[in-house]
């Protein structure tokens, strides 16, 4: 192309302006290609830019989802009023606080042990039993699950997290929060159950559907056809239904 | 200065009273309600000069207590404490006194404080009302004190000149609400059969017909038996058949 140019100038012009008009044109065309190089690396960052925002955005959404800021707050103050009460259990609630924490934001993590999700539950019971006091009883009854099985993370945690949100913490006298473990055939069973708030406001909570249908997918990614998740409720009772095959390898 | 404190976690109502003790240790400071209701009723009981109410408390929530408060005509100030509640603090930029986000900071508190105790007595305080979920009990502030009945008890309400009577088994209230409001607000619960009467629908035992073709229902729990107006029969049929 460059080539065509000069020899049609050449014949156009006389031959001392030759060389001029040669320099000319190749720094053109030099600032052209140079040009659109650059438009080309911006765009490209430009649109890498778009997409690591939209992805932290979505990280973001999803930690959320997941961690309720109503609980957030209200743990931090328990602590706060702890540190004069009781230095050594806020000191353990903190650290309960951060492992929960921890455990939202990792992301890399396909499956763990239930020992490890188990730890997790514990430590987020230890915080809402500080905080709502007598209304919670809890009665855990996990021994017969293998704690080597392995789970999708943070599959059990936001199920009792719901349990207590709907059932205990709007209910003036709070209740039970029931977890069975059943082992049988190759086969996990869990059970939560939850007393059915009689007060109406606690229908009026938001249901955290999202949290529940992540979960439901997570498993039925991990264990295709062999796991399910269902819950029920009859007039006093509301219940969550986990199952999952005992898998102790990464599929 | 007497002080209540309403919380449904010990831990919160607990922290409180200590800044507040600590803010000025001649408060009188009572920290025991653990619910809306008995904020309310000790409101009453006690007339404290201001209030810390959670927002989210059980059986009657913090907003709604407080408005009670202000039916009630009582000179407490309320200052509204809530752990994070988006819809709640919208209606606080308009209306009320102040709010404290926990965990409360003691010299936000410390203002907080001030700012109750240089407010003219006259100075009209609009309280929040957008209460965007039905009320759980419904309250009378009546010269026997106050009369408090559970929403799901009531079977029904009747319009009377100004005033709307609900009526549960064994009392009955009259209520400033207009029929309209109310309808609105329990209609999961409560539905129109005439143009001065609401029904509880889970109280429905039968519809009758009177001689003159005037229908009826018959509820549990009352003698009493309401006509159902033409208009609102249709409606009434659809609603039971589903």
């Amino acid at each position: 192309m460059a080539y065509h140019l000069t020899t049609a100038s050449a014949r156009a012009f006389p031959t001392h302006e030759l060389g001029n008009i040669n320099i000319y044109l190749r720094n053109t065309g030099i600032s052209i290609i140079f040009s659109a190089v650059l438009l080309r690396f911006l765009y490209i960052q430009f649109q890498w830019r778009k997409q690591t925002k939209a992805e932290a955005e979505a990280k973001l959404d999803a930690l959320q989802a997941r961690i309720r800021p109503h609980f957030l707050f209200n743990s931090l103050n328990t602590i706060a009023s702890l540190t004069r009460i009781d230095p050594p259990l806020a000191e353990s609630l903190t650290e309960d606080l951060s492992e929960l924490f921890r455990a939202n934001m990792q992301t890399s993590a396909r499956l763990v042990a239930f020992k490890d999700e188990l730890s997790l539950v514990r430590q987020y019971l230890n915080i809402e039993q500080s905080r709502l006091g007598k209304r919670l009883s809890i009665n855990m009854a996990l021994s017969d699950i293998p704690q080597d099985a392995l789970i999708p993370p943070l599959s059990i945690q936001p199920l009792i997290e719901n349990a207590i949100y709907h059932g205990i913490e709007p209910s003036e006298h709070g209740g039970e929060l029931a977890i069975t473990g059943d082992f049988d055939n190759n086969k996990i069973t869990l059970t939560i159950k939850n007393p059915m708030s009689p007060d109406p406001s606690a229908s009026s909570r938001p249901s955290n559907h999202i949290a529940i249908e992540n979960i439901r997918l997570r498993m039925q990614s991990c264990f295709p056809e062999r796991s399910s998740l269902s819950i029920s409720s009859s007039e006093l009772e509301f219940q969550t239904l986990l199952k999952f095959p005992y898998q102790t390898s990464q599929p | 200065m007497n002080v209540l404190i309403a919380d449904d976690e010990p831990l919160a109502r607990q922290r409180l009273k200590r800044l507040v003790e600590e803010i000025d240790p001649t408060f009188k400071v009572y920290s025991d309600a653990e619910n809306g209701l008995q904020a309310l009723q000790q409101c009453i009981e006690l007339q404290p000069h201001i209030a810390f109410f959670d927002i989210r408390m059980p059986k009657m929530d913090g907003l709604h207590a407080a408005a009670e408060i202000r039916n009630a005509k009582l000179k407490t100030h309320i200052i509204f404490v809530t752990a994070y509640d988006e819809y709640a603090l919208e209606a606080f930029n308009k209306n009320a006194i102040d709010y404290l986000l926990k965990p409360v900071k003691k010299e936000r508190l410390k203002q907080s404080i001030e700012k109750v105790a240089t407010i003219n007595e006259q100075q009209q305080i609009n309280l929040p009302s957008p209460l965007k979920r039905p009320r759980q009990v419904l309250c009378a502030h009546t010269h026997k004190g106050l009369e408090v009945l559970n929403v799901k008890d009531i079977i029904y309400f009747k319009a009377d000149h100004k005033y709307v009577q609900a009526s549960t088994t064994d009392s009955a209230i009259l209520l400033v609400d207009s029929l309209k409001a109310l309808e609105t607000e329990f209609s999961d619960v409560f539905f129109r059969i005439h143009r001065n009467a609401l029904i509880n629908v889970s109280a429905i035992k039968a519809i009758s017909k009177t001689a003159d073709g005037q229908s009826e229902i018959h509820l549990h729990g009352t003698k009493e038996t309401l006509a159902i107006s033409q208009r609102h029969q249709p409606a009434l049929n659809k609603r039971l058949r589903t």
